[in-house]
């Protein structure tokens, strides 16, 4: 096994609904950004996706964001398809089964950005039940916490939904439609895949729950068993060695300094600070979620969160 | 060419977040459609109109944090947006989800316009969608024609 923490970017648009991006630019500029993978997930079609046949370099999985009047969904590599215009608030855990019998996966985008008409069903208004079928969900959305408050409110009912015994993966949606200034261009989500990146990899990566969301600063910790995001752990005292990597970030965007200052593990029971360093110590109660965080400064902001990690679980 | 779909279709704030089916035969020996599609008033431009909706949107969205939107002009003005879809007997075609109030759009086995797949014109009943997305202005006029060549 040779696990590797991939670049990839989980929300793109292009021509083909109402993105800017042509296929082939937005091909090109995912490896300007020193992307391995991108979900495609044009609003309500996936007729993009044939031209993307004959590229080799980036990783391409075939998606689609359901924009329905009531919040939008992203179903990825699902077998066929599955009607998005008759979704409504209380057929939505039907309408996720079907997808899921179907071999897809579905995501939350963007959970709390407004909604019809400010941004045409863009609010999550769905009244999920079976969120076990609910792989993941956008964290960040378009960027940093700070540059969009309403991210804070996505990692609140992340970690209720954890507390409920959910498994559902960080992601961050860069909701690419177009180059902009205000985003960070390191930003993105980075996938655990065991050996080379396929689409298929890309997917039971976030099916598994392995991803890191970071708006620039890459972070990777495991302990003393080699298990990290997404992994079950025993509970009791543990050590994790963690390590970061401003390497992309440099490339893309040397202009902008990131400093990190300290860890904080998030749980059931809320939040608590560690000094930062190459180790972290602590007792792992059973039956928990742990999500590890990278909080510091950058762009003149003191106190943000940098990264956040998917959660490991204890027995 | 044959017409197979000319429509003229009003709809007002109450059929928003619905669908509007307009289905139409299609001959055999068609091989490519044509749909011209506009609709209009595309903005709303009353400025007190758009401000009481973007209130009641924040307020129903943001909860105790909609009074930190301060500067609604970033979401002026509001908009109409009413998407095509299409299905042919076989299943969903595609959508063509973007602002523009005036489309022209080609589907074919050799060509289709961005937003639906090449298929085959299979004779049966096909189905254009309205997709009623956002509907901010008293009322809001939808033409419709579709054309067969063979």
């Amino acid at each position: 096994m040779n696990k590797k923490w991939y670049p990839c970017e989980l929300h793109c648009h292009t021509v083909h609904s109402d993105g800017d991006f042509t296929v082939e630019r937005l091909i090109s500029t995912a490896k300007e950004r020193k992307l391995s993978g991108i979900f495609l997930t044009d609003h309500n079609t996936m007729s993009g996706y044939e031209q993307t046949q004959n590229e080799k370099e980036l990783c391409i999985v075939k998606g689609i964001e359901w924009t329905t009047y009531f919040g939008h969904m992203l179903v990825i590599d699902c077998d066929s398809y599955v009607d998005w215009r008759d979704a409504v608030p209380d057929n939505i855990d039907e309408k996720i089964a079907d997808v899921k019998e179907k071999r897809g996966i579905v995501g939350i985008a963007h959970p709390f950005q407004l909604g019809t008409p400010v941004c045409t069903g863009g609010h999550w208004d769905f009244r999920v039940k079976k969120w076990e079928n609910v792989s993941y969900m956008e964290i960040f959305s378009e960027g940093s916490p700070y540059i969009n408050t309403l991210n804070l409110k996505a990692r609140r009912l992340w970690h209720s939904l954890l507390t409920q015994g959910y498994r559902i993966a960080p992601t961050m949606g860069r909701d690419w439609h177009r180059e902009t200034k205000n985003i960070y261009k390191s930003a993105c989500t980075y996938l655990l895949i065991d050996g080379e990146i396929t689409a298929g990899k890309m997917k039971k990566a976030v099916e598994e729950g392995r991803t890191l969301v970071t708006n620039g600063i890459f972070m990777s910790f495991n302990d003393k068993n080699g298990k990290t995001a997404g992994d079950t752990f025993e509970a009791g005292e543990t050590v994790l060695r963690i390590s970061t990597d401003l390497s992309r970030h440099r490339e893309l965007e040397p202009e902008r300094e990131i400093r990190a200052e300290k860890f904080v593990l998030c749980s059931s029971e809320g939040e608590r600070e560690y000094p930062f360093g190459d180790t972290l110590t602590f007792t792992a109660k059973e039956n928990e979620w742990y999500s590890l965080e990278l909080w510091g400064s950058t762009d003149g902001r003191e106190n943000t969160l940098l990264c956040l990690a998917a959660p490991f679980y204890t027995k | 060419m044959k017409i197979l779909l000319n429509k003229t279709v009003t709809v007002t704030p109450e059929n928003e977040r619905t669908n509007i089916f307009l289905p139409f035969a299609v001959p055999s020996g068609v091989k490519k459609l044509i749909i011209d599609y506009s609709y209009s008033p595309k903005e709303l431009t009353d400025r007190e109109k758009c401000e009481a909706l973007i209130k009641e949107n924040l307020i129903r969205d943001c909860g105790e944090q909609w009074t930190e939107y301060t500067d609604y002009g970033e979401f002026m003005p509001l908009k109409n947006l009413i998407t095509l879809s299409l299905d042919s007997p076989e299943g969903y075609v595609g959508a063509a989800h973007r602002q523009a109030a005036t489309q022209h759009h080609e589907i074919g086995e050799e060509f289709a316009s961005v937003g639906f797949d090449k298929v085959k014109i299979s004779a049966g009943e096909w189905v254009l969608t309205l997709n009623l997305h956002a509907v901010v202005t008293d009322e809001c006029v939808c033409e419709i024609e579709v054309k067969g060549y063979e």
